[in-house]
């Protein structure tokens, strides 16, 4: 069992999204801490996956899918919120529209994201380039 | 980017899985850059030069596209 990388591969995806599925399943059926402990206990799964595999699990391909996958996110989640929030502005500007605090919440997400995004752009930049100008 | 990896390898008669292992990747990585679906990093492309003692141009033949060389500009 767990001799091939493929075989690693795919058990510790499942334990990520079993991980995640029942941290929210045992909180929505307010059993935050059996929710919990069954994320501990998928984590730990995924960390001893990783650590018992001879081979390697990952590599440079799946940093570059995670990559490709991370930038269609951003812009994505960027497209829509630069459409939907200023529209969304408008409108309750014009008193067609009433902000709810999960959309609040939403707005509050998305404006943190792009902020961490901006410093992360900002601290990766001076590390390719340092503080040297450009010729 | 084309490639003449799988010639190599089957000329030296050996598997995805061994060459993978001896480049520490894994071996769907060799198949995709076999099939032209992955571009290796510049690390990776001078690690399988060195595997297969060949140059890095032996190995991998990118279409760099490019309008002029230097002795063209010069």
């Amino acid at each position: 069992m767990l001799e091939k990388p493929s075989q690693i591969r795919r058990a510790i995806a499942v334990l990520v999204v079993a991980g995640g599925v029942l941290l929210a399943g045992f909180t929505v059926f307010e059993q935050p801490l059996i929710g919990v402990g069954a994320y501990v206990v998928a984590v730990s799964g995924v960390v001893g996956a990783r650590y018992r595999a001879e081979k390697p699990v990952f590599d440079e391909r799946d940093e570059a899918i995670s990559r490709d996958a991370a930038k269609w996110t951003l812009m994505l989640l960027g497209l829509g919120s630069a459409g939907v929030f200023p529209v969304l502005t408008a409108a309750w500007g014009v008193g067609l529209f009433e902000w709810q605090p999960w959309l609040v919440g939403v707005a509050l997400f998305v404006a943190g994201l792009y902020l961490t995004y901006g410093i992360f752009l900002r601290v990766c930049a001076l590390e390719v380039i340092g503080d040297e100008k450009f010729s | 980017m084309k490639n003449s990896l799988d010639e190599y390898r089957s000329d030296f008669d050996i598997s995805q899985q061994e060459l993978a292992n001896y480049v520490e990747v894994t071996r769907q990585t060799i198949n995709a850059i076999e099939r032209d679906r992955y571009d290796p990093s510049v690390e990776l492309v001078f690690k399988l030069a060195a595997f297969f003692e060949c140059s890095v141009g032996d190995l991998f033949h990118p279409d760099v596209g490019l309008k002029k060389t230097i002795s063209e500009v010069e």
